[in-house]
């Protein structure tokens, strides 16, 4: 096994604990869709936790990613003295939430289904466009996952670099920076310049019987959150080899390791 | 601040120790080689680069506390590190291993702590890299593997010659020195003592 692959392997190996506690919880809201299925009087009622317990999968990758890094924490000279570039490093984490996430996530359509299928009378009416929206949420869960993934790996560097600047303030101040990002962010999108960059290949998604608005999606959208992704990712590569960020992972580097010589 | 007006060159195909004491910096000079620390100021480099994360190409760093995965077991962890440098000798780390008397379907988190050490050794000393940082390699292990460690580098280096060959057994001599000082003792003033009853035996 050659680079990434291996380290997209070591990646899950240091995950594997929060993708089996998810599959628990997944177990946990497929029993609660049946009981539901059982006990409410409105057959709707019980796609709330499935409809819950699926957009919650939108911060799987971020736990894999916080896990993951936490780990490396512990002995941060191993992985900071991996030759990899640190968009390999960093892409293999994420891309490993992703992953789990979408496995998690066709298990608890899986684990549902089977326990729904009883109930089809029931849920007739509802039926054709609860799995088509079932089909429409599953990758814009993923893609928001993924965008969570990369700015948690942002995040933790920054709050690495500042330690050294900042000290014990660091951790305010990157809650502070994620604040200002995210109204930055959403400030932009609410913007005219944003909707004209990105108001093109609309296409608008109708589920009646259990949607009364149709979901509109814009291609320019999903081309920007790209391009946002893959610029973070691309900063965080010129990050590690800049001073601020290294000097910050060092700098823990050489708090977290006792005996110093 | 850890160290202040340092200056030296490390020259390729030479053993060299760093002596100090505790907090003298050896560690963070260790680390400003292997790229992951970064001056204050000045500057160091490796080959004629900037000393960088990206160093680890050709630089291979072991940290004084160790450095695992402890999901992996010993041979994960060799295949990791073959993996992930180009260096990494996977034929030659299978020899030391067997050297270490390490178990490879053994989990790295229930190691003891010198087979750690051990393990260590193994996935330093099995890339082929064209420098090789230690930070205390030899603490908390046995002597016969202190043997292995200072002589190892330079007997698969292929430069053992008569003179290489001397300091090596200098370099023995000197790491067996407190081992058999006490036993010569105890033979020379217990078991040859006349009227033992391990006298003669």
């Amino acid at each position: 096994m050659k680079g990434w692959p291996a380290l997209f392997v070591k990646d899950f190996k240091l995950s594997r604990t929060i993708f089996v506690a998810g599959l628990v919880l997944n177990a946990l809201i497929a029993i609660l869709t049946f009981y539901l299925g059982r006990a409410a009087e409105d057959p709707l009622l019980m796609f709330i936790p499935l409809a819950i317990g699926a957009v919650a999968h939108a911060f799987y990758a971020p736990a894999i990613v916080v896990a993951s890094l936490a780990t490396e924490s512990r002995h941060l000279a191993l992985w900071l003295n991996n030759p990899q570039s640190a968009i390999r490093l960093l892409a293999s984490k994420i891309a490993n939430g992703v992953l789990l996430a979408a496995i998690s996530l066709v298990m608890l359509y899986a684990l549902s289904g089977l326990l729904l299928a009883p109930k089809i009378s029931l849920i007739e009416p509802y039926w054709t466009d609860a799995w088509k929206l079932g089909l429409f949420a599953f990758p814009h869960i993923l893609l928001t996952s993924a965008a969570l993934g990369v700015a948690v790996t942002a995040l933790w560097a920054l709050s690495r670099g500042l330690r050294l600047k900042i000290g014990r303030w660091s951790r305010t101040a990157t809650a502070g920076a994620a604040i200002l990002f995210v109204w930055l962010g959403a400030a932009f999108e609410s913007s005219a310049p944003y909707r004209f960059l990105t108001e093109w290949g609309g296409v608008a998604y109708r589920f009646p019987s259990i949607l009364t608005e149709p979901l509109q999606t814009y291609t320019g959208e999903y081309v920007y959150t790209e391009q946002i992704r893959q610029f973070v990712l691309v900063m965080q590569e010129m990050g590690y080899g800049a001073p601020e960020i290294l000097s910050g992972l060092a700098d823990y580097l050489n708090n977290a390791e006792k005996g110093e010589g | 601040m850890a160290l202040k007006d340092i200056s030296l060159t490390v020259p390729p195909g030479k053993i060299i120790g760093i002596v100090g004491g505790n907090g003298s910096g050896k560690s963070t000079l260790l680390k400003l080689m292997a790229g992951l620390s970064v001056p204050t100021s000045g500057s160091v480099t490796v080959n004629g680069e900037t000393a960088s994360r990206r160093s680890g190409k050709i630089v291979a760093y072991s940290s004084e506390l160790g450095s695992f995965y402890p999901v992996f077991t010993v041979r994960e962890a060799m295949r990791f590190q073959a993996a992930q440098y180009a260096d990494f000798n996977l034929n030659k780390a299978e020899e030391i291993m067997q050297l270490m008397k390490l178990d490879p379907g053994m989990k790295i988190k229930a190691l003891s702590k010198g087979n750690r050490g051990r393990l260590q050794i193994v996935l330093t000393l099995a890339r082929e890299a064209p420098y090789i940082l230690m930070d205390e390699p030899l603490s908390g292990l046995d002597p016969m593997v202190w043997l292995i460690v200072v002589a190892l580098p330079i007997w698969t280096s292929g430069q053992m010659d008569d003179t290489v060959m001397e300091t090596v057994i200098a370099c023995l001599l000197v790491v067996l020195f407190p081992f058999v000082i006490p036993w010569r003792y105890v033979f020379e003033n217990y078991v040859k003592q006349p009227g033992n009853r391990w006298n003669g035996k």
